[in-house]
């Protein structure tokens, strides 16, 4: 029924809550403040929007692989409301394998937790970022390296044992030996899996505008090095498989919402700021939570652009070919609701799927990637000799199908990722 | 109806860079009602952008004005515009073969300079009438009795009648057009005689072929007559003959004597070669006109496209820009660093930067140029003469006997001030000093021998920055001479990178060898892999420097709202490095294939 038969990979949810008790310092995502009625509007309007997709996006029948909520600060709607959501997904898709929140070490309560676990919520991932209080107090977090353990803890207490920790490394300050010790502290709380972040100064965030002022010392780029090496070896020595140029998991606990992403799998942002990925369409909701509440609220949205049917009575979604069917069944208001669409050429969503699939320590199968996107012969044999000239020069090894970075091109990937861009 | 031949004036103006050549064209042109003043644009003869930026004229043009005499009577003036600058001489010697007279202007307030002398003496192996024209006399700064004792004294013409002139606010422009008509003689051609027509320049349309600039001197030319190229045999059909007023406008017919156009759907840009002599096919004259000289190049150097299918695309433009620019010469040559492309051949720097420009900007192609060199003479143990246009040429060491180089007589003419100034230059860059003479209380001429090698380099750059603009120069090819020359080679990781190798002078190596490995470290970005640059006379490392390697370039993450932007941020990576060059496996910026001449010792 559908072409580009998404059941392969499964598709996925994601649904953005834009608030945070406070903006970080290096945060350039869409979330701000909000009180609790708006919170509760947006939570609404969340609903309505999941509740107004097709009834059979992927056309198999299947759930969805996974529902992610992320923000901002997802812990901050109403436990009530956020197992709302998810009974919604369940009741209408069947229940998600894999339901992860996004949650901050200081906003959690037993409470809360025995909540989300009886609602389906079965895995969690802290934003854990490092175990300093100077770190901490600098990158503008809320809470403090106690924090941290309390939270898993408690989540631990309440029957969640998957659990992830993001850690930063080149915070400015930052010595080798902190960030061994954020790791050993993390470790020791036993989660099931840990994404490491080199942090990056967006442009426009406070941390960026005190460095360009001079006002921190940025970390060197020599022990960012160090920092990343010796972290892949720690793991490696202490039962996590890395399997991301990030992410580290033990057998059995990778993430398969993100593990959906690196595949360049389907999927429905749901929310303000949230990007969905169809087939050759990628869009994003409107980054204005309150107009997006507004929206639902009168009932002027649109489930999906009207590319793909714009929520129209269609179960099914279309993936590619938009100008065969009327557009614009939508409200008007539907445009306005949507950042950046995008709809991809063939060859540029091809390169997008081989940089993400060489993220992954498994690689990339570059023969299927062709067939999948149906490119052309001779970027096929392009993408080969790229390979085969990489692999001679030890950056990856190359089999004629499959392309998997060598571990010391993992610092260097994206020298080596823009080679298959058109 | 063809012209009364007596009616007719062919001139042109000889003039400095600056001194107001293209001005004067314009008032001209105004006066005599070939543009009002309200179609004027400033500097009509100046067609190219590029001229109109520089604020110099590189192709000549010509223009044919109706002008009422005094005397009652109305003459048709051929003004042949010419370029200034030193690089041009050639060009200039085409005009002049052109014309029975020219209009010599001088800056009321700087004199005369270096290269309105050269032009000048050509004027006069040419028979030329020259009228001086004092220019820029509303200056507060002018001083017409100084120039006008500084014209008999240099050049001994008699400045007595010279005109004084303004073409900034049209003061005398009547007199100037009064004495080209009253001094310069009419053309001489017999209309009876069988035709002979000098082309002096030609240019490409798309739609009519190949277009000839010719001057008829003898017989006459229209649509219809079968012409032929007496250099090549070849005839073609003439399908059209005109005049520039200055837009192109269709004429009956040119006779002995007049200027204009000729089109004869001629495909072949080579078969309108410049020099070439043009007569009817069905009653050919005996002999071809004297043609010009054959120009000889000074200066070479490669030029690549950067992205190598352009090869062919800068073909077409190198034998499109060839077809009015008869001193550019070309030939294909592969560098092992740059892979294909042509070996040019230039008047001087100025020429090699304007072809640069133009095919760049005309032809939208994007070139990288190697560091100019002149032509050696390679003295071989075998006895054996070998010419090398291309320091990767060179003979192995054992095989030279020794190395010749070009010098030329170069004059410069300075402000007294800065005589000290210029020697110190003229020192440092290898000169032998043969003369000094005062041309007036506060200018001297000065002249030193000196290698061709060190003007290419950056001699003209330096003079200017001394003197604060004052100095002007000249020069001329007077031989070679034997020297001690090296080749210095640049190897990156380990390869011998072609396009670097330069011939310098024994004593300036180890300086240029050391800079250039210093400024290519600050060039060359840091790469997969550490990059060692070396410095290399024959078999001796004389510097070395290391580009170390890259060490991280990854997207820490990316999930679901990341992907298009680090795709974007991954396609702005990639079009960086389009614009390098990957030579071994190295990537090599444009810029650093110019940083040969850049150096700062």
């Amino acid at each position: 029924m559908n072409n580009l038969a998404p059941l392969r990979l499964g598709w996925t949810i994601y649904v953005h809550v834009p608030f945070c008790v406070a903006k970080c310092s290096y945060c350039d995502f869409y979330s701000h403040r909000a009180d609790p009625a708006e919170r509760l509007a947006y939570g609404e309007a969340l609903r309505r929007h999941l509740a107004a997709l097709p009834a059979d996006p992927g056309g198999d029948g299947r759930p969805p692989a996974s529902l992610f909520f992320g923000g901002g600060t997802p812990s901050l709607l109403p436990p009530s409301m956020l197992v709302g959501l998810v009974g919604t997904v369940a009741e209408r898709f069947g229940m998600p394998a894999e339901v992860t929140v996004e949650a901050n070490p200081g906003t959690v309560s037993p409470d809360d937790l025995a909540t989300w676990v009886a609602g389906g919520i079965r895995r969690l991932s802290f934003g854990a970022q490092a175990f300093q209080g100077r770190l901490l107090h600098l990158l503008g977090r809320c809470h403090d390296q106690a924090a941290i353990g309390q939270a898993v803890a408690m989540a631990q207490q309440a029957g969640i044992e998957d659990i992830n920790l993001d850690l930063i490394y080149g915070i400015p300050g930052q010595t080798l030996e902190d960030w061994r010790e954020s790791l050993q502290a993390a470790v020791a709380l036993a989660p099931t899996h840990l994404s490491l972040y080199n942090l990056k100064l967006e442009v426009g965030t406070p941390l960026e505008r005190q460095a360009a002022a001079g006002h921190v010392a940025l970390c060197p780029e020599e022990d960012e090095v160090a920092m990343y090496e010796w972290a892949c070896a720690y793991l490696a020595a202490h039962g996590f498989d890395q399997y991301e140029l990030s992410n580290f998991a033990r057998p059995g606990y990778q993430c398969r919402h993100n593990l959906n992403y690196w595949r360049r799998g389907d999927y429905l942002g749901i929310g303000s700021g949230a990007a969905s990925n169809w087939g050759h369409y990628r869009w994003t909701w409107c980054l204005d939570s309150r107009r997006y509440s507004q929206a639902w609220q009168q009932g002027e949205a649109c489930a999906l652009p009207s590319m793909l049917g714009g929520g129209s009575n269609d179960n099914v979604l279309r993936s590619s070919g938009g100008a065969e069917r009327p557009a614009g069944v939508g409200p008007a208001q539907t445009v306005e609701m949507i950042d950046d669409f995008e709809a991809l050429a063939p060859e540029v969503a091809a390169g997008e799927a081989i940089f993400l699939g060489l993220r992954r320590m498994v690689g990339v199968d570059l023969t299927a990637v062709a067939a999948e996107y149906q490119v052309v012969p001779s970027v096929l044999t392009r993408w080969q000799r790229e390979a085969e000239k990489l692999r001679q020069q030890g950056w990856v090894t190359w089999d004629g199908r499959h392309l998997t970075l060598t571990p010391k091109a993992y610092l260097l990937s994206n020298e080596i990722m823009e080679r298959f861009l058109p | 109806m063809g012209l009364v031949q007596e009616n007719v004036r062919n001139f042109c103006i000889i003039a400095h860079i600056d001194h107001g050549k293209s001005t004067l064209a314009d008032r001209i042109l105004e006066f005599t009602g070939a543009l009002s003043s309200r179609e004027m644009e400033d500097q009509v003869l100046d067609s190219m952008d590029l001229e109109r930026e520089r604020g110099i004229t590189i192709k000549l043009q010509a223009v044919r004005l109706q002008y009422k005499a005094k005397d009652g009577q109305t003459y048709t003036l051929n003004l042949i515009d010419t370029p200034g600058h030193v690089d041009f001489t050639y060009e200039v010697s085409r005009s002049l073969a052109a014309c029975e007279g020219a209009l010599l202007v001088v800056d009321a307030a700087q004199g005369i300079e270096a290269q309105t002398l050269a032009n000048v003496y050509l004027a006069l192996d040419n028979n030329l009438e020259i009228i001086p024209v004092i220019n820029k006399i509303d200056l507060p700064s002018a001083e017409p009795e100084r120039v006008k004792q500084e014209i008999e004294d240099v050049i001994g013409l008699d400045a007595s009648d010279a005109i004084l002139a303004s073409a900034k606010s049209g003061l005398g422009i009547e007199d100037v057009l009064e004495a080209v008509v009253a001094k310069v003689p009419p053309p001489k051609g017999q209309v009876e005689e069988p035709l002979q027509c000098m082309i002096f320049d030609s240019f490409y349309d798309a739609y009519k072929g190949a277009i000839s600039y010719v001057r008829v001197v003898h017989g006459q030319v229209k649509k219809g007559t079968k012409i032929k190229m007496m250099s090549t045999g070849r005839t073609f059909e003439v399908t059209e003959v005109g005049v520039f007023t200055p837009a192109p406008r269709q004429v009956e017919g040119l006779h002995a004597g007049e200027v204009g156009f000729i089109v004869a759907s001629i495909k072949n840009v080579k078969d309108t070669r410049v020099g070439d002599t043009i007569t009817d096919a069905e009653r050919p004259a005996a002999e071809p006109l004297s043609g010009y000289r054959q120009v000889v190049p000074m200066v070479y150097c490669g030029l690549y496209p950067v992205e190598t299918n352009q090869y062919e695309d800068l073909r077409d433009a190198l034998d499109k820009l060839r077809l009015n620019d008869a001193a550019l010469l070309y030939e294909p040559e592969t560098s092992v660093a740059l892979g294909f492309g042509f070996r040019c051949g230039f008047l001087g720097l100025l020429h090699m930067e304007i072809i640069q420009e133009r095919l760049e900007r005309e032809f939208d192609l994007d070139l990288i140029t190697t560091a100019p060199s002149v032509i050696y003479r390679v003295n071989q143990t075998d006895g054996e003469v070998v010419m090398m246009d291309n320091p990767t040429k060179l003979p192995p060491v054992a095989k030279i006997e020794s190395i010749e180089e070009p010098y030329v007589k170069a004059s410069i003419m300075v402000p007294t001030d800065y005589v000290g100034a210029v020697m110190e230059l003229c020192q440092e860059k290898r000169g032998t000093f043969t003369n000094m003479d005062y041309i007036a209380s506060t200018r001297v001429m000065l002249t030193y021998d000196l290698p061709l090698a060190e003007i290419v380099f950056d001699f003209f750059d330096q003079l200017k920055s001394r003197t604060k603009g004052y100095a002007s120069l000249d020069y001329e090819l007077i031989g070679y001479r034997v020297s001690q020359l090296v080749k210095l080679d640049i190897l990156l990781n380990s390869d011998l990178i072609d396009a670097f190798s330069v011939i310098i002078h024994k004593d300036k190596a180890y300086a240029r060898g050391r800079a250039l490995a210093a400024k290519l470290r600050t060039l060359i970005p840091r790469q997969m892999f550490e990059v060692p640059i070396q410095a290399v006379i024959g078999n001796k490392v004389i510097a070395r420097e290391t580009i170390n390697a890259m060490r991280k370039n990854v997207l820490a993450k990316c999930y679901g709202g990341d992907i298009s932007r680090k795709r974007k941020l991954l396609e702005k990576q990639k079009e960086g490095k389009k614009r390098m060059k990957q030579v071994g496996s190295v990537e090599i910026p444009q810029e650093a294939f110019m940083a040969v001449l850049a150096i700062d010792e």
